[in-house]
């Protein structure tokens, strides 16, 4: 394969990407027009307000302000995640009976939206940043967890045996075998924690603070500023969108295989 | 010659739980003396493996004791397995210098190396072994052959006592284990190697060994014989195969 063949399909991508973006704005403008004809709120809607009121956004600072402010609660919280569920996920993923033991527990916690413990993180933790990071790092856990545990399985047992012929004391195993092992599994389960810390966020920025993207929203919609709204939504989805694609940068190969 | 390095006495070993148990060994006596390349040889499901592993310390006897008459510090037996089951992630190297980091060289060499310095001893006997070229590649940039030979460096950096092998050519197409069979010899020449070696292959077993032990299983009926006129007697081997009544299990050693 020449590499004028590689350039060609990469163009061809680019340029499906963009009409697909664009397809996508003349939906949004013709569905708030069509729709807007009865609902004044609607028409505001629509990428005529939205894209004026981002300009607003970003000239006064406020954007990149919320931006950094939830990504630093992302941030936190995921590091918490991160802290807990990959000890947890070795316990799990090496010991069978704790696993099994603690199956009902984890399943539960698990299938508990992290936003029902809203109430609870704010009367514990009062307002302010750290419930918001209290349930970023709830939501995230349980990903960081189980995919620790499920590529700790996955390892060769045949590794082990010869760790252990070797003489490796249990914490070398785990130094030399188990940890290098479930990188890359670990850094998969961190992109999806990722994915899902950001879904969490906004909702628990509207309980109790005064900044970040999810409070943007509850501000605009109390100023009936809905061309704001819109333009807060695509700010969400557009740093969610680059977050997880930086991330799926640093998760690539770090080794070059053409030395063959 | 003449002392062992490694002595068996009386090993009995069941595996398996409740109904599903069986014995895979019993009462066994063996012998591996100090510089031999030993041969276990035996059908599919005899023991042999079982029986390294018991050598190699991996699985506990029920009964019977284990004595390594030369060797009173923790200088235990290096084991390979008929799968290299190299680190995929870390260089030939890196995965040749693995033991030298473990617990056990530590407490036996009383000194702790640092990494660049066990890169260095992996890559002098990689290149003493003939694939230092191989030093910087990763696993999966190796053919079956260089594989295994990386796997059998990678135990030997440790100097263990005696050098046990489970079928390590099993896996290997016939030029490439007959390649692998010369290298072995060569290698045990140079470095002084005791070693027991199974295998299921009696032409394999009857080109590498001093001595045949023999296993007729399911349960262990040992017996080994003796290189006579620097060859085995064919005809001698094939009657010691050949399998005997499982239910009477005994130990019966021809010397």
């Amino acid at each position: 394969m020449s590499n004028t063949g590689a350039f060609t399909s990469r163009t061809r991508l680019y340029a499906a990407r963009v009409a697909t973006v664009a397809m996508a704005c003349g939906l949004w403008w013709l569905g708030t027009q069509l729709g807007g004809r009865n609902n004044p709120i609607i028409a505001q809607f629509g990428p005529a307000d939205a894209v004026p009121a981002f300009v607003d956004l970003w000239v006064d600072g406020s954007a990149i302000r919320d931006a950094i402010t939830s990504l630093r609660r992302l941030g936190v919280g995921l590091l918490i995640a991160v802290g807990l569920g990959v000890p947890l996920g070795l316990i799990l993923g090496m010991r069978a009976g704790v696993e099994q033991a603690s199956a009902p527990v984890v399943q539960l916690l698990r299938m508990i939206s992290p936003l029902a413990w809203a109430p609870a993180a704010v009367s514990v933790f009062g307002i302010g940043d750290a419930p918001v990071t209290f349930l970023v790092a709830i939501a995230a856990i349980w990903p960081v967890a189980l995919g620790t545990a499920a590529g700790v399985r996955a390892l060769s047992p045949g590794w082990t045996k010869v760790a252990r012929s070797l003489g490796a004391a249990p914490i070398e195993h785990l130094q030399t075998v188990v940890l290098p092992g479930v990188r890359p599994q670990i850094l998969t389960s961190v992109r999806l924690a990722l994915g899902v810390g950001w879904i969490v966020l906004v909702p628990a920025e509207m309980l109790g603070v005064d900044s970040g993207l999810g409070y943007a929203v509850l501000n605009a919609r109390d100023r009936l500023d809905y061309g704001q709204l819109a333009a807060t939504i695509i700010v969400i989805g557009s740093i969610g969108y680059m977050i997880d694609a930086i991330f799926q940068r640093l998760l690539s190969p770090r080794r070059n295989r053409s030395v063959r | 010659m003449g002392t062992d390095a490694l002595r068996l006495s009386g090993i009995s070993l069941t595996l398996g739980q409740g109904s599903e148990s069986h014995q895979v060994l019993e009462n066994v006596d063996l012998g591996v003396r100090t510089g031999e390349l030993l041969v276990i040889l035996g059908p599919s499901g005899s023991g042999k493996s079982t029986l390294l592993s018991v050598m190699a310390g991996l699985i506990h006897p029920d009964a019977g004791e284990i004595s390594r008459p030369e060797d009173p510090d923790a200088h235990l037996p290096g084991i390979v397995f008929q799968e290299p089951l190299l680190l995929p992630w870390a260089t030939v190297a890196d995965n040749v210098a693995l033991g030298l980091r473990y617990r056990r060289h530590r407490l036996r060499t009383g000194s702790r190396m640092r990494a660049p310095e066990r890169r260095r001893a992996a890559r002098a006997l990689l290149g003493e072994l003939g694939i230092g070229h191989l030093a910087d590649r990763y696993p999966d940039q190796l053919s079956g052959g260089q594989a295994q030979r990386v796997a059998i460096a990678r135990t030997i950096i440790t100097e263990p006592s005696i050098l046990l092998m489970d079928e390590p050519f099993g896996a290997l197409d016939l030029a490439t284990r007959s390649d692998l069979q010369r290298w072995l010899l060569e290698l045990r020449a140079a470095r002084d190697l005791t070693i027991v070696f199974v295998t299921h292959d009696l032409e394999e077993a009857q080109l590498l060994g001093d001595r045949l032990v023999v296993l007729n299983g399911p349960l262990s009926q040992v017996e080994t014989v003796e290189r006579a006129d620097g060859t085995f007697n064919r005809t001698d081997l094939l009657r010691h195969l050949t399998p005997v009544g499982a239910d009477t299990p005994s130990f019966k050693e021809i010397a």
